[in-house]
């Protein structure tokens, strides 16, 4: 009974960005845990569980931002996927109770020199988050996020925060951004751990 | 997908779960042992912690009646604790008094069993080197550390201390790959929340502000078999609300 609870069983799970790396990696898991995975809606076919897995990135201080690669990072990263939830909950595609799980970053949480828009992108999509959840309670669906530090080692720990957040085993969970932040794991993540203060 | 390789299963793990003899952590401690895990369960009263070990799937499994609030009660259970892959700190009490009545006992008495209790356990087991490579330590604090609703001064103190210390042991224990972290719990329908009704609290009215409803002992008890299991080994240092949705809307970043 527990076990099913982390299951995907007879699930379909709509994978935005499937095509890259971290997609394709979140693709594999969820239909190693059983589900059924598509790249794109189809008519006819409720979706369980929809996950974003687009991120565009962008290392430029704010003080020479441009406003075209702004407005470029903020719609790939944020029009694109919100616009697609949209659709997809105008056209009754969401079966009740499934799980939306936007692709964050700790950038969202924690600032850094030279990720002002690409923080602010990832930021936005948490407000998103907290305001859908409410919108769709109702419902019984679900909005979350995961907030993953830049690393392709945590790409298969990225995908078992995604299946739990997808899952039954989270079905009181929504309106949150899980932070996958290494644990403290590899040296870079225990330093950047470790520099918490004192004060 | 064979059980060994599944990173949700706790199968060759042993856990500690306390407050085992009621609500969410009885739940607990029987999710746990659905998914493969060797119980160590706590309690203070002996017939309903047996009751939650009858309960519990599979044998091998260990009942220790203790009161934590008292150093000789910590030391029972270390003593006997053996190695241990996770630790789920579900024992706490909580009572609803106004700010104006307050007293030294009271914050004595809810303090003793919500924040040191756990430090002190997990002080101890740290120490006699209980916690395996690669444990996971687990919290449970709640909703009420952030939102401090009316006449819960010394739960939510007594809540919110164990973000500070959770932050800080996961620091101390990162190299040895033992991880922290805490679950902030809204409404579940348990014992204790039925004793908060009894207290005076309109619960039917608290209640229907949770968007996804009110919650229920399993909902925990998956949370916490994520975070003891290998599927969440890239996540410490965690403070995160599970209340069906409660908190979105508070006034709690103010
Ligand atoms: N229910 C909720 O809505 C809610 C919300 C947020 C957070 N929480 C937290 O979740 C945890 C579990 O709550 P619950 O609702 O399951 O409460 P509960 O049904 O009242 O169970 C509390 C458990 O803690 C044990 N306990 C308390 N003080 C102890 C001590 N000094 N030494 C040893 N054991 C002690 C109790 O043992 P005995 O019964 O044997 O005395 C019981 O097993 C608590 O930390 C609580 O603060 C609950």
């Amino acid at each position: 009974m527990s076990a099913q609870a982390f299951s995907l069983q007879d699930k379909t799970i709509l994978v935005n960005g499937m095509a890259s790396g971290l997609g394709q990696v979140i693709a594999q898991a969820c239909s190693q845990r059983g589900a059924k995975v598509l790249p794109a809606a189809q008519p006819r076919q409720p979706i369980h569980g929809l996950v974003h897995c687009v991120d565009h990135a962008l290392e430029c201080a704010v003080a020479d931002l441009s406003e075209a690669e702004l407005t470029r990072l903020f719609h790939s990263n944020v029009v694109q996927p919100v616009m697609l939830t949209q659709q997809l909950l105008q056209t009754d595609s969401l079966a009740p109770n499934a799980s939306i799980v936007f692709l964050l970053s700790t950038a969202a949480h924690m600032g850094a020199k030279g990720q002002g828009a690409y923080a602010a992108s990832k930021a936005a999509l948490l407000g998103m988050i907290k305001c859908l959840a409410l919108e769709q309670a109702a419902q019984g669906i679900r909005v979350n996020g995961v907030s993953p530090r830049a690393d392709e080692a945590i790409w298969p720990d990225v995908a078992n925060s995604v299946i739990f957040l997808l899952a039954d085993a989270s079905r009181w969970i929504t309106g949150t951004s899980l932070l996958i932040n290494g644990a403290g794991s590899d040296s870079a993540s225990r330093s950047q751990m470790e520099t918490g203060a004192a004060a | 997908m064979s059980v060994a390789q599944d990173p949700f299963s706790l199968s060759g793990k042993r856990v500690l779960v306390t407050g085992a003899s009621s609500g969410i952590g009885r739940q607990i401690a029987i999710t746990c042992s659905q998914v493969g895990a060797e119980l160590v369960i706590s309690g203070r009263n002996p017939e309903r912690l047996q009751e939650t070990k009858a309960a519990l799937q599979g044998e091998d499994h260990l009942a220790i009646t203790a009161d934590l609030s008292q150093q000789e009660g910590i030391d029972q259970l270390v003593a006997v604790a053996d190695t241990l892959h996770g630790v789920v700190h579900a024992a706490g009490i909580s009572k609803l008094v106004p700010f104006r009545l307050i007293n030294k006992q009271h914050l004595t008495d809810i303090f003793d069993s919500n924040t040191f209790a756990p430090m002190l356990l997990t002080r101890d087991l740290l120490v006699k080197k209980r916690i395996a490579q690669n444990g996971s330590i687990l919290f449970i604090s709640a909703l009420a550390s952030h939102s401090g609703a009316v006449a819960t001064g010394a739960y939510a103190a007594s809540k919110s201390a164990l973000l500070g210390a959770m932050r800080s042991l996961a620091i101390e224990t990162a190299k040895q790959g033992i991880r922290a972290n805490c679950i902030a719990p809204g409404y579940v329908r348990t014992p204790m929340l039925d004793g908060l009704a009894q207290g005076g609290a309109n619960m039917d009215e608290l209640i229907a502000r949770t968007p996804l409803g009110i919650g229920e002992p399993e909902d925990i008890a998956h949370a916490a078999v994520f975070y003891l299991s290998d599927a969440s080994r890239c996540l410490s240092r965690h403070y995160t609300f599970i209340d069906g949705g409660l908190s979105i809307p508070l006034d709690i970043y103010a």
